[in-house]
């Protein structure tokens, strides 16, 4: 039943999702291939890191030659976002008869792709899959990732540029996308539609940070409107 | 590079030590999960709007319409991303090629 529903998250990760990590994976093995950075060192960290925006930094820091404390800051900076994720994606995968630390090593899967293309396909099939079909999908992008990032590492020199500029753009067209056609509520129209304001913006005033207070500002902004509006239907 | 997956690791691993604790259907809940997409459309917005490298080069209104062809593509079709996202990234790199030809 449950290696039922992996098989079936790796079997559905094929398509536009494995796509979009192939061809960012590529990037980064091109963008890397031009530093010091070993092969291998790209290929470990996609499975240990796995994080695309954290191993960019990473690259590019060990290239400069940052201290290690800096790249890490960096690098755990990138990653906040996937303290809400995670926040969120856990509840829908609790069922009762998993071992504490299943979850666990379940979260160490967690990023983006894999969080705003299984949120809404978990919540249809039944709890005690959710895991499995989540770590089926998520392992297998893991996989072709390291694969393509030593595919890009080598090939770096023979990518033609327009097929580049498709390349580089798939991530982006992907969530907008995944992200426009999945809206299902007045909540979730709300946080994007104030996400997507307050990206560029803060954007153009703190480029490090503004991920970070485009979440939170444009949620909570998003969460207010959302409850004011809620409470005067009542 | 260790340091760096525990670095990436601390906050999944929390998420599911704090997301044990909040009922899904809580304030708290529905606060964080606005934020958390609100930070990814930010993102994404700002990597369409303001992008960086190669994509620099080329035009903001045939970068957001390729996206447009993208979505309509995608809800025409019910759901294929594939298609949908390939028609888009190919829309962007054909426009800004035809840009090239035509001056």
């Amino acid at each position: 039943m449950q290696s039922a529903a992996f098989w079936r998250g790796a079997r559905e990760s094929m398509g536009a999702p494995i796509a979009v990590i192939a061809a960012n994976y590529l990037g980064l093995g091109a963008f890397a291939s031009a530093t010091a950075v070993s092969v291998w060192a790209l290929v470990v960290s996609t499975f240990t890191v796995w994080a695309l925006p954290g191993q960019l930094v990473m690259v590019d820091m060990w290239m400069v030659g940052a201290p290690w404390v800096a790249v890490l800051l960096a690098v755990m900076l990138t990653n906040v976002r996937f303290l809400p994720m995670s926040i969120t994606i856990m509840p829908v995968m609790r069922a009762p008869g998993h071992p504490r630390w299943l979850y666990y090593v379940t979260a160490h899967f967690i990023a983006m792709t894999s969080w705003v293309v299984c949120m809404p396909r978990l919540q249809k099939m039944p709890a005690v899959e959710r895991i499995a079909y989540f770590i089926g999908f998520s392992l297998n992008c893991i996989v072709v990732g390291a694969i393509f990032v030593a595919l890009g590492y080598y090939a770096a020199a023979s990518i033609p540029p327009a097929v580049q500029l498709g390349l580089i753009f798939l991530t982006p067209i992907n969530f907008f996308v995944l992200l426009a056609g999945e809206v299902r509520d007045r909540m979730g129209a709300l946080a994007l539609g104030c996400g997507a304001v307050a990206g560029p913006l803060f954007h153009l005033l703190t480029p490090e940070w503004s991920v970070i207070f485009a979440g939170v500002v444009g949620g909570t902004l998003a969460f207010a409107i959302n409850k004011i509006c809620g409470a005067r239907r009542v | 590079m260790i340091l760096c997956s525990l670095g990436s690791y601390v906050w999944r691993g929390l998420g599911v030590l704090l997301g044990g604790r909040l009922e899904p259907d809580s304030d708290v809940f529905r606060w964080i999960s606005c934020v958390a997409y609100a930070m990814i459309a930010g993102l994404v917005m700002r990597l369409i709007v303001m992008p960086g490298g190669p994509l620099a080069a080329s035009l903001f209104w045939h970068r957001m319409l390729a996206c447009l062809i993208g979505l309509a593509i995608y809800r025409g079709l019910r759901g294929n991303v594939f298609i949908a996202v390939g028609t888009g990234a190919a829309s962007l790199a054909i426009l800004n090629e035809l840009r090239g030809v035509f001056g």
